[in-house]
């Protein structure tokens, strides 16, 4: 598994490195930094939880097979906001 | 059914000032995510937004749901308050500055002398077998740590609590609360005016307000009405959230002595426990965002000019987003609750309040594990921020 952050969406909620100190850390500010990207063996879960608690959706994983949707919940049918 | 809610309007109204609704909020969100997305404030007309993707989404986007509105929304202030009247791009050069004073690194560093504070309050009342929690621990426990990080005197503790209760929950109708927000406010612009001026040419300190006197804003120094308008917000913000946190946590735990038992039986629970209870108490229950352009949330059309308000404790319970939302479950896997808010105004004091509040916890029940409402008592709580009104507790204090 690979750890992606989006920069822009993070804003130092700094759920994700409380979570897993090993994987994530901070910026001076307070906002993510990825400080292992290649996820080792036996973290998967711990990574995907800290990908999972992020309010803004800033982290995303990959794996072999593709870009996983964990974190970035879809939007519900029909509540996708727009303008009019 | 309660009070406040009218299920029999087309579109569902909320009298958000019921004092049953602040006190058990969770099952009219409830209701309200099974047959309402947007709702209507009784007493405004304005629209309230009770979806987790709503809410978030609204957030993210200050240009359409913004936060500089008129100063008559405004707490007392003469200006906006910086940085969570304003928005981005002005915004972000302040939190680019404030955010390093409150990073979660400056404040662990902090954690040993807060825990000495919570433990010298605790050791004042725990032979006693009973307390009055908000008097004893809740007030001063964030009142000391706030003081402390800005490098202000202990002593003006009592003056500026005065001033902020004047503006957070001032007296009376509306006319004397405009009264009441109008006088706390100048005397709390004189206060920190007069404290600016004993700091200008003084030697540098490491407490937030020096930093902030060094700082510059696009290479220039910060402006003396800026550094106002920022110390009025760290003054509202560092004085009651953390207190009505504290207030709403605690009771849940002397309600529910099983979930209580968890913490005291495994401290090392206590951190999922304080997000966990972010989450289902959330209280701060929302906050006003101003429309700035025609939106649609969830199908339903909301005009531009009006004044919206993201209830961020539906949010934090909405079952399309939370697995078993109606459950606490402190070892909650997936818990990204927006009790702190979300998007570019993200609460500047979390890190600073979650240290608070795991420090609180940790030292309160390693003392008094057994705690419990006093018999016949029934906090009440205030609408918007959920301050506890007293919260008599009771415990063993036979060896």
């Amino acid at each position: 598994v690979k750890l992606l952050l989006d920069p822009e969406r993070c804003v130092g909620h700094g759920r994700c490195y409380e979570l897993a100190p090993d994987l994530l850390g901070e910026d001076e500010r307070g906002h993510c930094r990825i400080l292992v990207s290649e996820v080792p063996a036996g973290l998967e879960r711990l990574a995907l939880r800290a990908l999972a608690n992020c309010p803004e959706r800033a982290l995303s994983s990959e794996t072999p097979s593709g870009t996983s949707a964990l974190g970035t919940t879809a939007p519900r049918s029909g509540g996708a906001p727009s303008r009019t | 059914m309660t009070p406040a809610e009218n299920p029999d309007r087309a579109t569902r109204e909320l009298d958000l000032a019921d004092p049953a609704f602040a006190r058990r909020p969770q099952p009219v969100y409830a209701r309200l995510h099974e047959r309402c997305p947007v709702a209507r404030a009784t007493s405004s007309g304005f629209p309230v937004i009770p979806r987790y993707q709503d809410v978030l989404w609204a957030l993210r986007h200050p240009e359409v749901f913004s936060s500089e509105m008129d100063v008559h929304l405004a707490l007392g202030t003469e200006r906006p308050m910086i940085p969570q009247q304003i928005d981005p791009p002005r915004q972000a050069r302040f939190r680019k500055i404030l955010d390093l004073q409150f990073s979660r690194k400056r404040v662990l560093a902090l954690e040993p002398q807060l825990r000495r504070h919570a433990r010298d309050l605790i050791e004042a009342f725990v032979a006693d077998g009973r307390c009055e929690f908000m008097r004893a621990f809740a007030v001063p426990y964030p009142g000391i740590a706030f003081l402390r990080l800005m490098g202000l005197p202990l002593a003006d503790l009592e003056i500026l609590l005065e001033w902020k209760d004047a503006i957070i929950r001032p007296p009376g109708a509306a006319e004397a609360a405009a009264a009441s927000r109008a006088k706390a406010g100048k005397q709390i612009y004189a206060y920190f005016e007069r404290r600016l001026d004993e700091r200008t040419g003084a030697a540098p300190g490491e407490d937030v307000l020096a930093h902030l006197l060094r700082a510059e804003i696009d290479g220039r120094p910060r402006t003396r009405e800026e550094m106002l308008d920022i110390w009025f917000l760290f003054l509202l913000g560092g004085l009651d959230t953390v207190t009505a946190t504290l207030g709403c946590s605690v009771l849940y735990l002397a309600e529910n002595p099983e979930q209580r038992r968890r913490l005291v039986e495994a401290p090392e629970r206590i951190p999922g426990a304080v997000e966990e209870l972010l989450r289902w108490e959330t209280p701060v229950m929302g906050v006003t965002r101003l429309v700035t352009q025609d939106i649609q949330l969830s199908g339903v059309d909301i005009a531009a000019g009006q004044v919206a308000f993201l209830l961020l404790g539906a949010a934090d319970t909405d079952v399309a987003e939370f697995a078993d939302a109606t459950r606490v479950d402190f070892a909650r896997e997936r818990n990204p609750h927006l009790a702190f808010g979300g998007g570019p105004h993200r609460c500047l004091g979390s890190h600073l309040a979650r240290v608070e509040l795991r420090t609180a916890l940790e030292e309160l029940h390693r003392r008094i594990p057994d705690h419990a409402l006093e018999p016949g008592h029934s906090p009440r709580m205030s609408f918007g921020i959920r301050g506890v009104q007293g919260l008599s507790l009771v415990w063993d204090t036979a060896p």
